[in-house]
């Protein structure tokens, strides 16, 4: 099982602030399955047109960023996402 | 191949994503442009450094630490000033309650105050007012992300953090907050963010003029038609609605594309406390830092912060 927090915006759109759930492989693969669980407008918020996760959503994993789709995901990990609408990082 | 590269970066009220949310600058010059989004200041100098980008939307702080290290870079416009708010749950007192910026950062002694990463402009003007006014035991903490700011303050992680205005809207969505010291308190004309070009752009003057016209446009935008720009911004950045933009926009609504004498000196004045941390070796001078001639010939009339 793995540890996904939601932080502001995407915390809005899903409704909880951290779900626990069932590892996927990688971030691609667990995107995909948090678009099926959260629908359209979780989909729109994080993926493109043409399916690829939009270039600004982040993700950490253990505190550290997730470099791209394919990082890999471990049993017990806990991911962070979210769309950086509060300042980022100052600029 | 584009004509013009231009980095930004994920702060929503710069003009970057007005324009590029409504193509202005490839429908106004038919310049062929590409966006590229930096997570940060410092991402962004590297990759002006490494000739990727030609112009940038960047706080001043980070610019001038790459100008310090002979990255070839100057500031060509302004953009927004005062853009550090200072936020608490409501059972803290506001400056307007107790009168005096000492007596509300005393509320926090003892206590937390986080902040995003070292050296970013938020963190090294609450430090600098700590110790201006003479007020201990206050323990600043940096998080990398201000995202993680508003559930810090949810689970009494921090006590009041210091960010962006769209800090206090996301922040206020999630937990009973208010602005206990606004932006012209903490430091008056703080340059919130600046637009800057490598240097090697100067031979293309009519590109640098085209980009700054859509900008000072784009600013004219939120100032009077706060809604209008915030749907723009809400088309670009999906998931995020228009009402988050447009609370962002009216915290601190001095949104402008002049470079101002009171940008400039309150720009330098960053100077001496950059040395004093350590992030640059030597005293920047004005020309150094900015190259007011393309601003003053697209914003000839006076400024509108």
């Amino acid at each position: 099982m793995i540890k996904v927090k939601f932080l502001t915006m995407l915390r809005e759109i899903v409704g909880e602030a951290v779900i626990e759930t069932e590892r996927k492989e990688n971030i691609a693969l667990l995107t995909q399955h948090l678009c099926q669980k959260y629908g359209e407008k979780f989909r729109e918020a994080v993926l493109d047109e043409k399916g690829t996760i939009r270039k600004y959503v982040r993700f950490l994993i253990n505190g550290k960023e997730a470099g791209n789709p394919e990082t890999k995901i471990n049993d017990g990990d806990t991911i962070v996402m979210f769309l950086p609408v509060a300042g980022g990082f100052g600029s | 191949m584009s004509d013009l590269r231009v980095g930004y970066l994920p702060t929503l009220y710069h003009t970057s994503y007005i324009l590029k949310s409504g193509g202005w600058l490839e429908k106004s010059s038919g310049l062929k442009v590409d966006w590229e989004l930096y997570p940060t200041g410092p991402a962004m100098t590297k990759a002006f450094s490494e000739h990727k980008i030609d112009i940038g939307y960047i706080g001043l702080p980070p610019a001038m630490i790459a100008i310090d290290k002979g990255n070839p870079i100057i500031c060509v416009g302004g953009g927004h000033v005062e853009g550090t708010i200072m936020l608490a749950p409501k059972h803290y007192k506001t400056l307007e309650e107790l009168g005096d910026v000492k007596k509300v950062l005393e509320q926090f002694s003892g206590k937390k105050i986080g902040t995003p990463s070292q050296g970013s402009i938020h963190d090294v003007i609450i430090r600098n007012l700590l110790e201006e006014q003479g007020v201990k035991g206050v323990t600043v903490r940096n998080y990398e992300w201000a995202e993680f700011l508003p559930e810090a303050l949810e689970n009494g992680e921090i006590d009041a953090a210091v960010g962006t205005p769209s800090l206090i809207v996301a922040a206020s969505r999630q937990i009973d907050v208010h602005l206990v010291i606004p932006p012209n308190k903490l430091w008056p004309n703080n340059p919130s963010y600046g637009i800057v070009i490598r240097e090697e752009l100067k031979e293309t003057t009519h590109v640098i003029l085209e980009f700054l016209k859509m900008h000072k446009k784009a600013c004219t935008l939120i100032r009077e038609n706060p809604g209008k720009a915030a749907k723009l911004v809400s088309k670009e950045i999906k998931g995020l609605n228009p009402e988050f933009v447009k609370a962002t926009y009216t915290i601190s609504p001095k949104y402008c594309a002049a470079l101002s004498p009171q940008y400039i000196t309150s720009t330098l004045a960053f100077v001496p406390i950059l040395k004093k941390l350590g992030y640059i070796k030597k005293i920047l001078g004005e020309k150094e830092v900015f190259e007011t001639s393309y601003i003053e010939k697209i914003h000839p009339e006076p400024p509108h912060y």
